[in-house]
Order: structure tokens, then sequence, then C-alpha cells
């Protein structure tokens, strides 16, 4: 790709329109002082390919000029692709619009918005700004403001359409099949190889069941092979036992051993005397060191005896002394006796006339006590007398309330009645002549003139008249006469039981009831303060206790004789307390000298007796004839004795001569021999009878069928575990051959890319060598003579020409895949010193012999040696000035 | 006068066959086989009316077997009420403590079974013959024991019958250096009218009058004509015995070979295998070479005939997998992966390392499919 032109209007800074034409194939450095619009340039060229026509919103204020609300900024380039001259122009917001033509094919609108994308290798963004991570491959190599560090992300979102396009002169680079084949090798393997119990890998279990088998096995051989031995043993025994049974070798002892006890019985009484010559001589060697003994312990005694003597002597001496101390202890006791007696007299009186003057304090109390109980109960009594009265008033004028509630109601319905009876009664007003009467029956005979209401009917007779009826008015009248009659009757019968005149009289008494209530809670009040809450017998009890008290201590003052007391309380007390203890400690002196008494009589009597007995016993008449009649007997045994020795040694020198231990040996031997060989015999058997029963024991478990069953087991398992090992085997060779060809392809993969990072890198550090690792399409190490570095260690000058050269290197590898480069630094080495800048210089000439380099520079005079064919000065290209 | 010879019962042998975890328990069934078997030559002798069975030693496999294993022989023998003489082999010798021991401790052994404990002459007037036993009293000797059946007088009239157990001297394969042999020439040295004899486990014919039963169930992979007794009828004393051999056994074992190329070769095996049922229990080898087409359709066969089979035991371990440039492209077999294969197929010629390189090319192929990695 060679840019030949960029017309830029309306855009960010270049509110007027800016030209920059003639652009070169090759190196083109664009400079100008700061904010001269360098960097807006390279980003008037980004929004040319990788925004969308109309994209809106956020996108104007990035792009319109300054304060132009209404700007429609517009973006065109020349340039040609493949071979063909091309041309983009786009107009962005106002009227949005995109024309790209190349050679003689034409795309408006999205479709040439779309084939931008496709022929450079990025993406374009769904809705909105496109995003770096759509940027593809112009994203790589065109390096924005002072970014050439940054690689790794850039390298990252161009590698899609770096791998596509470079599939021709790279292969595929990861294999179709191998990087999961290899997480499944490892799967199967750890099937396998697991360690663990609860859910080991197949090998690892069957090895350990093998394992375990074995053991089984070899215990179970271990058991045939016993079972195999303990027969063999079994049939030596057997053998030996039958040999023995058939030698008979035990006769021929049992003749020996008879021979020899034949001789032995030829000696036997000669040997029987001289034993008994040596059994007499044994007593009577006892015999006389007995009666040595006896004298020995004779003298001994008779001196013992004279030193007990002594003793005795000096018992009775101790004895007189005790017996006189004593005397004083007695006398001294007595004394202090007759002391303490006093004191405790004196301390009785003392005590007593205490105890008369607390009586007396007590008496005044209780007299008190029984005044003032005698006026309440006095006071109570007159209360108790008012309330009987008033209560005996208040029953003869008590009219129940119900009652003369009802008294009322009658009351009231009869006066209404009378009222209603009156008001319709019939009328008769007559005014007879003088003398003339009418018979009015009940109404009584009427003379004269006066007027009569009836409210029943009445016959008037008129003598010589005849009879006239007057029946008053209607029905209600009767019904009227006839409520107020019982209404009447019912009002006079329950005054009568009342015993009251009328209702009035009934309120009357009723109202003197109440007052009378009131004078009765009054007075009963008054009492119950009086009493203080007790009632009046708990007061006449406690009058009665404390008339108790009042007689018993009088009592008992009279019982307390008066006088004799000499001294205070506390005086006499301490007084008795001196004497008690003197008289104690002549107690305890007194004891002491007692005891002494009795122990030194009773040694003098131990002594007496003892002494007593000894000169009975060793002074004797008889016991002095006793040991004369030893000393003869003594003489007598030493005789004898000299004479049997002399026999003994005779007879024995005789014996001796017939070597009967000889004999005795002989016998020994015979029956020795016998009792091995029957040893022997039974040892045989025994041994014979156990190793049949273990036999028996062991063969009726089947060793040998469980042997080989065990043993079919493990020949199962050991082959079960070589297959299991020879899988694990293949497992294990195919993951190691797998991964160590996986990254010697990628290696391989990754070899064109690092030919030309070793092209470059060769010019940056001549002389050097150079190590480069790559990995995932970039260089991640480069070691210089030896020492090898990770890509972020090193400075980031260093970095910096490192990211211009991966750049240069991609673009070398697109250009041999025929694909489009166009190369943008925008002040991609300002951290570079001089001498690194000369070699960057060489580096960039080389590149750009294949490439189109644009490069912005503040600093012309840096790259003017850079080879570049064009230098434009941006602040001369607003249209116009040029 | 008719009686039956057979050797080499072998009770109580075990045997290494896996089960198939699902009930299929082959080598219990075959343990199980040679108590049928001693039923089975029970029911024969009853149907053929015999004097006798005579069995030449190792009756059973091993000293020390369970008591229950010697009551369950005791009972297949109940089918034939006649006379049994039995022999101690060198697997069951006459030691101070054997299974016969056992046996008469347990008071097991009927009274028309005699073991024959001590050498010795035994008159059976009634049955019309005199046996001259020759049995084992120790589990190994370098001396015929048969010698003195030179020597031996049996009552007129009666045949000579030898019993012994041990290997013919110098005729046998393997036998020069064997344990307890047996003159070539005894049957006529010593004027037997037959000698039976036991250990071969193949059915043999010696001589005239001279053979090895064999044992009538195999239990090893050695095709020596196994599986039979002998049916031995002699008409009278100096006549020559009339032997025919009676098939009883329940399995036939085989150990074949195959050599694999292609699929024709498979294919021709399929039809061996198809002969095969659950009566045979077969070892294959298998080598050669198949691609992955054919290891298939090998797998599949031998997943089929070991459904069938009572045993199959296959060893692959001769057999070479050679994927072809089909096989390795239709698996997308490729970039590193394509040169590990290449690797294993070189590591697969090197002396010592094939069965591995072969297991794991195996592996990287199963996985490969069964991971769908080849999508």
């Amino acid at each position: 790709m060679r840019l030949r032109r960029i017309r830029i209007e309306q855009f960010r800074k270049f509110a007027a329109p800016i030209e920059i034409d003639g652009l070169e194939d090759g190196l083109n450095i664009l400079h100008g002082p700061n904010e001269a619009g360098k960097s807006t340039i390279a980003q008037a060229l980004r929004t040319l390919f990788f925004e969308r026509h109309n994209t809106r919103g956020d996108f104007v204020q990035a792009i319109a000029p300054a304060g132009e609300g209404d700007a429609a900024p517009a973006i065109e380039a020349d340039f040609t692709l493949a071979g063909e001259t091309a041309t983009v122009a786009k107009t962005f917001f106002r009227k949005p619009r995109a024309q790209l033509t190349i050679g003689k094919s034409r795309w408006e609108g999205s479709a040439a918005d779309e084939q931008l994308a496709e022929r450079l290798g990025f993406a374009l963004s769904g809705r909105g700004t496109s995003r770096e991570d759509t940027h593809g491959i112009p994203g790589l190599l065109w390096i924005e403001q002072g970014a050439s560090v940054n690689l790794d992300a850039p390298v990252a979102y161009a590698a899609q359409p770096l791998e596509q396009r470079l599939k021709g002169i790279l292969g595929e680079v990861t294999s179709s099949a191998g990087g999961r084949l290899a997480q499944v090798l490892d799967a199967e393997l750890k099937q396998l190889t697991r360690a663990g119990t609860k859910s080991p890998g197949a090998l690892v279990d069957a090895a350990r069941r093998l394992e375990q088998a074995s053991q089984q096995q070899a215990g179970l051989q271990a058991r045939a092979d016993d079972y195999r031995a303990l027969a063999d043993g079994l049939a030596r025994r057997l053998a030996e036992l039958a040999r023995l049974e058939n030698d008979r070798p035990w006769e021929a002892y049992e003749r020996q051993k008879t021979e020899a006890e034949g001789r032995r019985a030829a000696l036997e009484p000669r040997q029987r005397a001289l034993e008994a010559d040596r059994q007499r001589l044994r007593e009577i060697k006892a015999r006389i060191d007995s009666l040595h003994a006896q004298d020995t312990a004779r003298a001994k005694d008779l001196h013992g005896l004279a030193a007990q003597r002594g003793q005795l002597a000096d018992a009775a001496v101790a004895h007189q002394q005790a017996s006189a101390a004593l005397a004083q202890a007695v006398a001294r006791r007595t004394t202090t006796r007759a002391v303490l007696h006093a004191a405790r007299e004196q301390l009785a009186a003392a005590e007593r006339a205490q105890q008369r003057a607390a009586l007396a304090g007590e008496l005044e109390r209780i007299r008190a006590d029984i005044e003032r109980i005698g006026k309440i109960l006095a006071r109570a009594g007159q209360f108790g007398q008012s309330i009987a009265a008033l209560r005996e008033q208040a029953a003869a004028t008590d009219v129940p309330q119900a009652d003369l509630r009802r008294l009322a109601e009658l009351d009231q319905a009869l006066r209404e009645r009378r009222i209603q009876r009156d008001a319709i009664a019939t009328r008769i007003s007559y005014r007879l002549v003088a003398q003339q009467r009418i018979d009015g029956g009940p109404l009584g005979n009427l003379e004269g003139e006066g007027s009569q209401r009836i409210s029943a009917p009445v016959t008037l007779r008129i003598a010589g008249v005849g009879e006239i009826d007057i029946a008053p008015g209607g029905e209600d009248i009767a019904r009227l006469v006839e409520a107020v009659d019982r209404l009447g009757r019912d009002l006079a019968a329950r005054c009568a039981r009342l015993g009251v005149a009328d209702y009035a009289d009934a309120q009357a008494r009723s109202a003197r009831h109440q007052e009378i209530g009131q004078q009765i809670a009054l007075q009963e009040k008054e009492r119950e303060t009086l009493l203080d809450g007790r009632s009046e017998s708990e007061w006449r009890d406690r009058l009665a206790d404390a008339q108790g008290q009042l007689h018993e201590r009088e009592a008992r003052l009279a019982e307390l004789p008066e006088g004799g007391a000499q001294r205070p309380l506390e005086q006499a007390r301490r007084a008795c307390d001196d004497a008690e203890r003197a008289a104690t400690a002549a107690d305890a002196q007194h004891d002491a000298h007692r005891q002494a008494v009795l122990a030194a009589q009773l040694a003098r009597e131990k002594l007496q007796s003892a002494v007593d007995a000894e000169s009975r016993r060793l002074d004797s008449e008889q016991a002095r004839a006793a040991a004369a009649q030893r000393s003869r007997e003594l003489a007598e045994a030493v005789a004898s004795r000299d004479r049997l020795e002399e026999e003994v040694t005779v007879a024995t020198t005789a014996l001796a001569d017939s070597r009967p231990e000889l004999i005795e040996a002989d016998i020994e031997r015979s029956k020795l021999a016998l009792a091995s060989v029957e040893r022997q015999r039974r040892d045989l058997r025994e041994a014979i009878g156990s190793t049949r029963a273990r036999l028996e024991t062991l063969g009726a478990e089947g060793i040998d069928e469980q042997l080989a069953q065990t043993t079919a087991t493990v020949e199962n398992l050991a082959r079960r575990v070589a297959q299991y090992q020879l899988r694990a085997d293949a497992l294990a060779l195919l993951k190691e051959r797998l991964a160590v060809h996986q990254e010697a392809a990628i290696q391989r993969l990754y070899a064109p890319l690092r030919e030309r990072l070793r092209h470059y890198l060769e010019i940056l550090f001549p002389g050097t060598p150079l190590g480069i690792g790559v990995d995932g399409l970039r260089p991640t190490r480069l070691g210089r003579g030896g020492a090898e570095l990770e890509l972020r260690e090193h400075s980031h000058g260093t970095r910096e020409q490192l990211g211009v050269i991966a750049r240069f290197a991609y673009a070398d590898l697109l250009r041999d895949a025929g694909q489009p480069t166009l190369l943008i630094l925008d002040d991609a080495l300002v951290h570079s010193d001089a001498d690194r800048r000369q070699q960057m210089k060489r580096i960039l000439y080389d590149a750009a012999l294949r490439h189109q380099i644009l490069l912005f520079t503040c600093h012309p005079e840096d790259w003017r040696d850079a080879g570049a064919r064009v230098m434009i000065d941006v602040a001369a290209c607003q249209v116009g000035e040029a | 006068m008719k009686f039956l010879h057979t050797a080499d019962w072998q009770i109580g042998r075990g045997f290494d066959f896996e089960g198939d975890g699902e009930g299929h328990d082959p080598a219990a069934a075959l343990a199980q086989a040679r108590f049928d078997v001693v039923a089975t030559i029970a029911r024969l002798a009853s149907a053929e009316g015999v004097e006798a069975v005579l069995v030449a030693g190792d009756v059973f496999d091993k000293p020390a077997l369970a008591d229950h294993t010697l009551r369950r022989t005791i009972h297949a023998m109940a089918g034939f009420t006649g006379r049994w003489v039995l022999l101690p082999g060198n697997h069951d010798a006459a030691l101070a403590e054997s299974v016969w021991t056992r046996l008469q401790r347990l008071d097991l052994l009927p009274d028309n079974v005699d073991v024959l404990l001590e050498p010795g002459v035994r008159a059976y007037a009634d049955h019309g013959f005199a046996i001259l036993a020759a049995p084992l009293t120790q589990r190994q000797t370098h001396e015929d024991l048969s010698e003195w059946f030179d020597q031996a007088q049996t009552p007129a009239g009666l045949l000579r019958i030898g019993l012994a157990h041990g290997s013919v001297a110098g005729v046998l394969p393997e036998s020069a250096d064997s344990p307890n042999p047996i003159a070539p020439d005894r049957a006529s040295s010593a004027r037997l009218d037959y000698l039976a004899l036991g250990d071969w486990h193949g059915t043999r014919q010696i001589d005239a009058r001279t053979w090895y039963s064999g044992t009538p169930e195999p239990e090893r992979f050695k095709d020596n004509d196994p599986g039979n007794v002998l049916l031995v009828e002699i008409d009278a004393p100096g006549a020559v015995p009339r032997v025919t051999p009676r098939r009883v056994a329940r399995f036939r074992w085989h150990e074949r070979s195959v050599e694999v190329r292609g699929s024709a070769d498979v294919e021709r095996l399929c039809e061996d295998l198809g002969e095969l049922g659950g009566g045979d229990v077969l070892r294959l080898h298998v080598a050669g070479m198949a691609d992955l087409a054919t290891n298939e359709q090998l797998r599949l066969a031998l997943d089929a005939a070991r459904a069938r089979l009572h045993v199959l035991q296959a060893d692959l371990s001769g057999l070479q997998l050679e994927p072809t440039a089909a096989d390795l492209a239709a698996l997308k077999v490729d970039g590193a992966l394509a040169e590990v294969v290449a690797e294993l197929r070189d590591l697969q010629t090197q002396a010592g390392q094939a069965a591995l390189a072969n297991e794991a090319l195996k592996l990287l192929f199963d996985l490969v499919r069964r991971e769908g990695l080849d999508a």
C-alpha cells in the first residue's frame, strides 16, 4: 500500500482544509513543531479507515473542530493497493458519505467501509466508534504517538487476521487435534495412575490388589510348604519308631541293671552294721555338746543374779525420795483448795446482788403496762355499750329498701288512678225542694242542694215517683274504680306489714335508720383506733400475761437473800479465776508426784521378785547336786566316743575295698539308658500323634486348593497389571512425544518471524550473538551475548526499538504474503539515545526499501539522514497557503 | 474280561482364566468338569458292564485338598457300583499323610473302591484278574517301581494286569530325565496281559499290551489327544487285548497361531472360529500386521468369538498396527500428531519397543476416534 495524498477538512484542529500531497514510496518524514497537527493527521488517517462513515454520538465531539457544532468533517486519501490506484473519501455527521474506488471498482456507503476493512485486515465495530481490539493489522503497524513500547495488545488484536494472511508462509499455527489430544491423554493416564484409596486409578488399584493377593499367596505357599514338611517329618518319625520297635535296645539295658543290682545286694548287711555304729557315734557327740552347754549357762546365770541384787538396793532409795516429794505436794493442794472455796462464795454473793437490781427494774415496767391496758379495756367497754344501744335503735327503724321502693311505686300508681277516675266520673248535681228527698242508695239520701260524683251505677228512688238508674259513662270508669280499690288495698296491706301508717311514715323511718347506721360506724372506728388493731380479748390476754409476769418476778425477788457481797461482780470473778488456776496447778503437781511414787514402787517390787526367783533356782541344794551329776556324765561320754571312733574307722576301710560306688554307677547307667530309650519312643509317639493332628487340621482346610485359587488370582492380576502398565507406558510415551513434536512444530511455525526479527536486531546490535524467543506470534525474550531476558526486563528505550522492529518484521512477512503494508511511526523513537538512533536509522532505511513509512517528528534534523525521500512541513500544508 | 483304563483325573486342578464379571466363570466350570467326567466314566462303565475301572495314578492333583473336594469325587464315582482300583501317582503319592489317609480317616471309601497304597499283588479272583500295583510312596523316585513285576507270582488262571504311574523311559518326548521311570518292555518282561499306565496326559499306545489312557478331561493346551478312557477287552490270559479309546471329555483345548496380513486373513480366522463353540478353550496367537480397518474387523471377530467360546485367550502381541495413509487422512492425523505416528511406527520395528509402540498407536487412534478429534 502506498499513500499518495491526504486531504482533511473540518477535523479537530483543522477547521480549514489541509492537504498533504506528494507522498512517496519508502520513508516520508512529516515534521512540524509541537501543536502543528502531526498527530491530528495520524488521527485523521485512523478515522478515515477505521470508522464507519455514519458513526455518530460522542464521536462528534472527538473529531469536530472546537466550537463548530454543525461541522461536517471530511477526509479523503489517494493510495495504491496491490498495484491499483485507489481513492477513499468519507464525510461524517452532517451528510454521511463514503466512497471508495480501487482501479475500476467503486463502492459507496457501508460497502466502502467494509471493503476497506476486508482489504487492510481489520474489523468494523458493530455500532459506535471503533475500538482498539478491532483495529487488526493497521492497529499494529500504525504506531500511535509514543506507543511503540506496547506490543502485546496490538499483536493480540491483530492475531486473527495475521494468522489468516500469513497461513501461506507460516502454515497452520496450531495442529488440528494435538492440543485437545494432550488433555485426553492426560485424563486417560490419570484414570490409570491416580493415587489415593477412595477411587484409585485402575493400574494403582490392580497393583495394590496384586500385592495383597501375592501376600496371601506367599502365606498359603508357606502353609502348603509347612504341610509337606510336616508330612515328610511324619514319615521320618514313623520309620524311626519302626526301627526302634524292631531293634528293641531296652532289653540289653534291663539285663545289665539286674546283674549289678545282684552284686549290690551281697554287700548290704555289712553296710547296715557300719551305718548303725556311725549313728551311735553321732548321738554321743551330741550329748557331750549338750552337757558343755549346760555348764556354761549356769555360770552365766550366777553372774547375772549378783548384778540384779545391786540394782534392787538402788530402787529402794529412789522409792523413798519420791514418797517424801508426794507428801509436800498434798499439803500445797489443801491450801489452794481453801482459797478457791472462799473466792467462789464471794462470786455467788456478787451475782445475787446483780440479779435483785435487774428484777426490781422489770417489776416497775410490768406494773406500768398493767395500768395502761386496764384503761384501754375500760374505754372499749363504754364504746361497746353505746354501739349496742345504737344497734337496737337501728333494728327498730329498719325498712328494707325493696319494700320502700315498692311502696313508692304503689303510692304513685294510686294517685294517678284516682286523678283519672275523678276526671271521668259522672257528676250529679241536684237541687231539691225542701223536705223532699231522694233515696240515693249508696249515695245516701239526697236533700237540698249538692253534687255527687259517681263512678258506679246508682239507682235513685224517688218516693212516689219511681226509680232512676244512672250508669256512669263507658266501661273505663268501672275499670279505674276497680284499679283504685285494688291499689288502695295493696298499699294498706304493705304498710300494715311494715308497721307504718303510710308511705310518708315509711320514708321518715328509713331516714332515721341511716342516721343511726352512721353513728355506729363512727363509734366502731374510734374503738378500733383505741384497740390498735387488736381484739379486746387479745388485750385481756396481754393483761393476764403482765399480771402473771408480775407475780413470777415478785416470787423470784423474795427468794433472793439480801446482802453478803463484799466486792463488785467483776472483781469477784477475776479473784475466783485466779484461785481456780492455782488449784488446777496444785492438782497436776500432786498427780505427777503420785505417779512417780507408784512407778518407783513397781520397779522395786519387780526387781525384788526377780532376785527371789533366781536365788531359788541357782542357789538351791538341788541345783548344786545336778551340776555335779552333769560333770560325771560328761567324763563317761568322752570315753565312749573315743572307743566307737576307732571301731568305725576299721569297718569303713574294710568296706571300701569292695568298690560299692562302681556297682551303684553301673545300675544308674543302665537306668539312664532305659529311661532315654523310653523317652525316645514316647517322644516319637507324641510327635507322630501331634503331627497327624496338625496334618489333619491343615489337610481339612484344603490349603493346596486355596493356593491354586490364589495363584490363579495372582496370575490374572499380574496379567491385568501388565496390561494397565503397558497402557500407562503407552499413554506416557504418547503424551511426551506429542508435547515434543508440538513444541517443535510451533518453533518451526515461528521461524520466518524469528528470521525477520533477527535481520533487524543484527543491525541494531551489530556483532552480538542474539537469542530470540517467540511465542504466540510475538517476541517474548531477547538475549544478547548469552544473557537472555524477558522482553519487559529490558530498558524502555530498547523495548521501544524492539516495538518498532517487531512491526517491521510483521510488515515484511505480510509483504511476502502479498498483503498491503503501510507503517506509521508517530514519535515512535523518542527514548532512543544518539547511538541507537543511528542504528535505527539504518533499520528504517532498510525497511523503507520494502515499505512506505510515514514518520511524524518534531525533530526533523534527527532523521534527515535516515534516507527520507520526502520531508513535509505539516505547518505549511494549509490549503491556500501552499 | 472287560475293564476301563483311565488315569490322571487331576481332581482339584485350578485354572487362571478370568471371568467376565457377569456370571460366566470359565475356571470354575473347568474345575467342575473334572468331577463331571468321573461321573461320565462311571456311567460308561455301567453301560459297558465292565468288571472294573482301573485308575493309574494322579486321581487328585494335590495332597491338601478340602474334605468337600474328596467327598464330591467319591460321590461322582457312585454311578458305577463295580470294582474301582485306584493307584497313587506322583501328585497324590501314598505318603504318611496323604489324600488317601484322609479318605480313610473320613471313612469315605466305599467297599467297592480299592486304593493300592503299597506295592504288591492284589488278586481279584471273582473278576478273573490280579493287579500288580506300583504305587508311588514318595513324590519322585529314580527307580523303576515296576521292576519287581518281573519276579511276582500271581494265582494261575487270573489275568496279570500291571498298574503303574510314570514315564516310559526313552519313548515319550521330554522323558529322558524324568523321574518315576518305567522300562519300555515291562509288559513282556513281567509277562503282563496288560500294563495300565498313567502320567502322560494324552492317549498313547506304547506296545500291544502297554497304554497310557491319558487324562479324561484335558487341562492344558497340548494337542496330544487327551479326553479319552480306554475300554480294554482280553479274552483269556495271554490273549492280545483289544483297546478302544472312548471320548468322555466335555471340553476341547486348542492353541492356534494365525498370521494376519489383511482383511482376508481375518475372514478366514472368522470361519475357523465359527467351528468352535461353548465346549472349546482356545488360546490364539495373532501375528502379522493390520491397518485400522483390519484391526477393527479383528477386534469385532474376537469379541464375537469370546462370547461364544468357553474361553478365548487372544495374544495380540505379535500383531503390528500399520495404519495406512488413508487411515491417517480419515482421522485427520496431521502436523505434530502425524509426526508422533511416524515416530511410533519407527519404534514398532525396534526390538523391545514394539509392544509399547503398538499399544501407543492403538491408543492414539482409539482416543482420536472416541473423542471425536477427527471431526
